[in-house]
C-alpha cells in the first residue's frame, strides 16, 4: 500500500517536472518579457517624446493643441521589436503608446493652462486699466 | 537608425537594383549597459517597398513591413502579431527605402540644405541644415566622406547638441560600388549613450528572392493578435 502510494507520488512529481514546469516557466517568462518591455518602452517614450513641443502646441493653439495631443498617436519604433517575443512586442507597443501619449497630453494641458493664465492676467490688466481711467 | 542609414547608402551605391538581401548581426548596448544581440537576414524589394526581416537569433521571427502594417510572425510558437499604424511605418527602415538613388544620401529630398563643405585632401565634410518644416524638431546633419566613401554621419538636435554619430567601415567592392559592412552608431541620450553595432554579410543584389519570403502569408489557423496604434 505504501509502495503504491509512493509510486503515485513519484509519477505525480515526474508529471510536475516534465509537463507542468515548462508551462509555468513559459508563463513566468511571458510575464517577465512584458514587464521588461514596459520598462524599456517607458524609457524610450520619454526619450523620443518632446514635452516642450507639446507645451508650445498647448500654449499656442490652446484647446486645439490639447485635442491634437489626444488625437495624434505616437508610433513605437519597429526596430525595437527585432528578435523580441510576441509578449514583449505587444507590451512594448502598448506601454510606449500609453507613456508617449501621457507626456503629450500632460504638456499640452500645461501649455493650455499657461495660455489661459496669461490671457486672464491680460484681461485683468485691461479691465484694471479701464477702471482706473474712469 | 543605423540600419536605415546603411540601407540608404547601400541603395545609392548600387544603382539599378530591384531586390536586395543581406545578412546582419546587430548588437545593441543600452544606456543602462544591457546587451541585446540579434541575427538574421534583411530582404528588400524595390517595386513595392516591401521589407522582410527574418530573425534567427535569439528567437525565430519573421518581420514584414509594408505601408502602415507591421507583421510579426513566430514560427516556433505558430503565433502572430499584426500592428496597424495611423501613419506609414516607414521609420526607421522604410522611409529611407522609398527614396533610393537619391543624391546626398537622401538628405536633399528630405528638405535638408547644404550649408557648408570643407575638403582636406581626400576628406570631404559637408554640413546640412535642417528642413524649414522641421525646424525645432529636427537638427542639422554632418557627413564626412573619405575617398568618396561615407565614413561618418552625425545628426544634431535642434539645440545644436549631437544626437547620433555613425561610423562606417569594412568596405567591400560589389560591382562598381563600395559597400560598408560595419556600422557603429552612438546615440547620445539624456541618461547616457546607446551603442548599436551592425555587421552585414553577403549582400546580394538583383538575385531572385523566393516568393515564400517576399510574399509571406501567415499559415492558416495561426492565432493573430491585432494592435491598432
Amino acid at each position: 500500500m505504501i509502495i503504491q502510494y509512493c509510486r503515485i507520488l513519484f509519477i505525480g512529481a515526474l508529471i510536475g517536472i516534465f509537463l507542468v514546469q515548462p508551462v509555468v516557466g513559459q508563463i513566468a517568462q511571458s510575464a517577465n518579457d512584458a514587464a521588461t518591455a514596459c520598462k524599456d518602452a517607458e524609457r524610450d517614450a520619454e526619450q523620443h517624446t518632446s514635452g516642450t513641443i507639446w507645451f508650445v502646441a498647448g500654449c499656442g493653439l490652446g484647446i486645439l493643441g490639447v485635442v491634437g495631443a489626444y488625437v495624434i498617436k505616437p508610433d513605437a519604433p519597429a526596430s525595437k521589436m527585432i528578435g523580441k517575443s510576441q509578449e514583449y512586442a505587444a507590451a512594448y507597443s502598448d506601454c510606449y503608446k500609453e507613456k508617449a501619449q501621457s507626456i503629450q497630453t500632460k504638456n499640452a494641458w500645461y501649455g493650455c493652462g499657461t495660455e489661459a493664465v496669461l490671457y486672464g492676467l491680460y484681461f485683468a490688466l485691461v479691465v484694471a486699466a479701464a477702471t482706473s481711467t474712469k | 537608425m543605423t540600419q536605415c542609414l546603411f540601407l540608404v547608402f547601400l541603395m545609392q551605391a548600387v544603382s539599378g537594383f530591384e531586390t536586395m538581401s543581406v545578412r546582419f548581426e546587430r548588437e545593441l548596448i543600452s544606456e543602462l549597459g544591457e546587451r541585446d544581440v540579434s541575427k538574421g537576414t534583411i530582404f528588400y524589394r524595390q517595386s513595392d517597398a516591401e521589407l522582410v526581416v527574418r530573425v534567427t537569433y535569439p528567437i525565430s521571427q519573421v518581420m514584414v513591413i509594408v505601408g502602415k502594417t507591421l507583421l510579426l510572425y513566430y514560427p516556433d510558437q505558430k503565433s502572430a502579431l499584426e500592428i496597424k499604424s495611423s501613419i506609414p511605418l516607414s521609420l526607421p527602415f522604410v522611409a529611407t527605402m522609398v527614396a533610393p538613388y537619391r543624391a546626398n544620401y537622401g538628405l536633399t529630398e528630405m528638405g535638408f540644405q547644404l550649408s557648408k563643405t570643407e575638403r582636406r585632401g581626400d576628406t570631404l565634410a559637408s554640413m546640412w541644415n535642417a528642413p524649414a518644416k522641421g525646424q525645432g524638431v529636427v537638427g542639422n546633419f554632418k557627413l564626412v566622406e573619405f575617398k568618396r566613401r561615407l565614413v561618418l554621419a552625425e545628426s544634431f538636435k535642434p539645440d545644436g547638441q549631437i544626437a547620433t554619430k555613425a561610423l562606417f567601415s569594412n568596405y567591400r567592392k560589389i560591382g562598381n560600388s563600395n559597400i560598408a559592412l560595419e556600422v557603429v552608431t552612438t546615440g547620445f541620450k539624456a541618461n547616457g549613450i546607446e551603442i548599436e553595432k551592425l555587421n552585414f554579410q553577403d549582400p546580394h543584389f538583383n538575385e531572385p528572392i523566393p516568393d515564400s519570403i517576399m510574399n509571406f502569408h501567415i499559415p492558416p489557423g495561426t492565432p493573430v493578435k491585432h494592435v491598432q496604434w
